[in-house]
């Protein structure tokens, strides 16, 4: 089975996440495959996490904010598609799904005003894979995007991401709830069925967290109880958004040692948790082509030629500097499709791996976003080739 | 900054953006500190691959091992740190057991906001009882943020009871003269950028923590003159004659400006740097067959070491 090009996963797919190591420009992956998908006709959202401030002024815009923003695409000639981008922003969009979930002010007020809720946006908020999965759900349900390109954080364990959806509803298990709102007003019922041992764990924990913690959480529980329902039925649609025949995952990597790693992990991950990888980015890729004693020749003859007028040594200076720095790119250049063959050997034939060169510059604006998309859609040429040869 | 403070540290928490060569900078002030006769401590924090046995061989274990002459690794892994509290904590190994078994005491455990750090974090200040240094080598920046700012979370939390004496205890840990925060940056914008950003939130969440530094790794030194600058940026915007070989030509120019970019992008980033921190940072050349993009080998930490050891014998003289 051939592996489909970029193009047909633009045209055909309604959800792309992007995943892989910091640093590798998933965030500018992900804006130029929206660029593309736009230029191709279709209404495209790119979801995006602090993207570097100058991405988003070539964008033309300010600053992303939490509303989505529409980019404007007439420099890069007529389209019928449209280009929307938004970024993230964690606590704004915790404070929605309280708002949403809640019953009555009175409810949303305690909650905000819990102290365990003030950690929790701290921590399971700051952490913004929640959140991307949180939001994600929002926009898919909208119908208002024929495509969501979602850039996700860059993740410490690789797995953080993956297992988000199912973050918060662990921590407001219904398990542990029983145990808090058991000890709290509804005695009775709930305290009966708590087992001999549990209560003598839940003392211990009184122990070592300290009553106070307890009891907060127990009143944090008291007004979660409401939400949990809620929580439960996210959690649920996310997990299936993730397996959706439309939904496909892309990995993105540097050919750099780390990078690779988390890339080959992230292959075996959705594997293991059967989401659907579509293929792999080998991004900023160096370029280097053997250079022939002709090609020396010419080069030897233009130093001559330009540099008549500068100090004697300086031609030679120049060719010396050039042989060497070319063979460390020669040098560069194998060691790292050694590490893209690495990659290759853990995909499927119908997971495609695509090469983009390392451009010149910051990617930072809307025509170099459309440059790299090149890149992209040829590379799909060129393997469409090589799988003919 | 100097070598000297990093040597002197009792405390170092290793960090920035990922790929920047955290480990071997961790690895090299691990080298070179041993060598000065100190007991020191190498340890990598829950990770689900360590990555001290690619440069020391050999594995990483909660335990800690020595890798070299007075120079010991470990991974401290949560379940492990987490008994090892517990046992503290509550003292009858039986009642630990039965904590450790119950599924719904470990799904609380696993899944309430800080008590995994503030285990990890309790672990290290442990150890540091029977260290003379000890280098944590931190996950990248926004995560390292995040495990530095628990303790600090947890007091305003818990107000009482065994974690929040724990993390006071952490606290005061932090807040040692000779305890630092160091980061590992590259010479481009957008590691600076969030290098300096992760500087300011280090002083504003973990404000405990009184010394920070950085090393900017892979520099390149300027080496271009003015004629050849010249040269390169005439050759640069010149057609080649023959189109049959102008791919080649190009290439070849190519990988000299490659070279030039990189210079100009190593003293813009240490300009600003310098700026921004109000002190010189430490500069790491360019190390290795491929000048570092090859990532970290035995012998690049060898070479970093050298180096670190070289400055510090300078300053002390």
């Amino acid at each position: 089975m051939n592996a489909p090009s970029i193009q047909q996963l633009l045209e055909d797919k309604r959800l792309l996440i992007c995943v892989g190591a910091g640093g590798v420009g998933k965030t500018s992956m992900a804006a130029t495959m929206g660029v593309h998908a736009a230029m191709l006709g279709r209404k495209v959202l790119v979801l995006t996490i602090d993207p570097a401030k100058r991405l988003a002024n070539s964008l033309g815009l300010h600053e992303f904010g939490n509303e989505e923003t529409q980019i404007d695409l007439s420099s890069l000639g007529a389209t019928e598609g449209e280009l929307w981008a938004m970024m993230l922003d964690g606590k704004h969009a915790f404070h929605e799904l309280i708002d949403r979930v809640a019953e009555d002010e009175a409810t949303k007020q305690a909650i905000y005003n819990n102290n365990i809720y003030q950690s929790i946006a701290d921590t399971i908020v700051g952490n913004q894979e929640y959140m991307a999965t949180e939001k994600l759900y929002d926009v898919i349900h909208s119908g208002g995007y024929d495509l969501v390109i979602l850039d996700t954080p860059p993740v410490k364990n690789a797995l953080d991401f993956l297992e988000s959806p199912g973050r918060m509803a662990q921590f407001v298990d219904k398990r542990i709830m029983q145990w808090f709102l058991a000890d709290g007003k509804d005695k009775g019922m709930l305290r009966r069925l708590i087992s001999s041992t549990s209560s003598k764990i839940f003392g211990l924990l009184g122990h070592i967290f300290g009553k106070d913690f307890l009891e907060d959480i127990a009143v944090f529980f008291q007004h979660f109880k409401e939400l949990y329902e809620g929580f439960q039925e996210r959690h649920q649609a996310v997990e299936q958004l993730f397996r959706d025949p439309r939904t496909g995952f892309l990995i993105v990597f540097s050919p750099t040692e780390p990078a690779v790693e988390v890339a080959r992990f992230f292959v075996d991950q959705l594997r293991v948790r059967k989401m659907p990888l579509l293929g792999a980015v080998a991004n900023q890729c160096h370029q280097a082509i053997p250079s022939s004693p002709e090609a020396t020749e010419q080069l030897q003859q233009m130093c001559d030629g330009l540099a008549t007028d500068l100090a004697p040594d300086t031609t030679n200076r120049m060719m010396a500097r050039m042989r060497s720095a070319h063979n460390r790119l020669l040098m560069l250049q194998a060691y790292e499709q050694g590490l893209i063959a690495n990659v290759q050997q853990d995909l499927l034939s119908h997971q495609g791996l695509h090469q983009v060169p390392k451009v010149k510059g910051e990617v930072h604006d809307l025509q170099a976003l459309h440059n790299v998309g090149q890149f992209l859609m040829n590379s799909d040429q060129e393997s469409a080739t090589k799988g003919k040869e | 900054m100097k070598i000297r403070d990093i040597i002197h540290s009792r405390l170092i928490f290793v960090s920035g953006k990922g790929g920047v060569g955290k480990t071997c900078v961790a690895s090299a002030i691990g080298k070179t500190s041993a060598q000065t006769g100190k007991k020191v401590l190498l340890v990598e924090v829950d990770n689900f691959h360590a990555s001290f046995p690619a440069i020391f061989g050999g594995d990483m274990s909660y335990t800690p091992r020595e890798l070299e002459s007075n120079l010991y690794g470990c991974n401290i892994t949560w379940m492990k740190a987490l008994e090892d509290w517990l046992v503290g904590t509550v003292r009858v190994r039986t009642i630990v057991q039965m904590i450790l078994k119950n599924r719904v005491a470990m799904l609380f455990l696993n899944a309430t906001p800080g008590a995994r750090e503030i285990v990890i974090l309790s672990k290290i200040a442990d150890l540091l009882d029977d260290y003379d240094q000890v280098i944590v080598d931190l996950p990248a920046s926004g995560h390292a943020l995040g495990i530095l700012r628990v303790p600090g979370t947890a007091i305003e939390l818990m107000r009482s009871g065994p974690i929040y004496e724990r993390a006071k205890q952490i606290l005061r840990v932090f807040s040692h003269p000779r305890a630092m925060v160091l980061l590992c940056a590259l010479p481009e914008e957008m590691v600076v950028n969030e290098t300096l950003e992760f500087a300011q939130k280090i002083k504003q969440d973990v404000p405990q923590i009184q010394n920070l530094g950085v090393v900017i790794n892979r520099v390149s030194v300027p080496s271009f003159n003015e004629a050849e600058a010249t040269l390169l940026s005439r050759l640069s915007t010149t057609e080649p004659i023959d189109s049959s070989t102008s791919i080649e030509v190009r290439n070849m120019i190519d990988s000299a400006i490659w070279d030039q970019s990189l210079e100009e992008a190593s003293a813009r980033s240490i300009d600003r740097l310098n700026d921004e921190l109000g002190y010189d940072v430490l500069t790491l050349p360019k190390l290795g067959l491929l000048g570092g993009f090859g990532g970290g080998t035995p012998k690049v930490v060898q070479q970093m070491s050298t180096i670190f050891t070289r400055t510090f014998r300078m300053e002390q003289s």
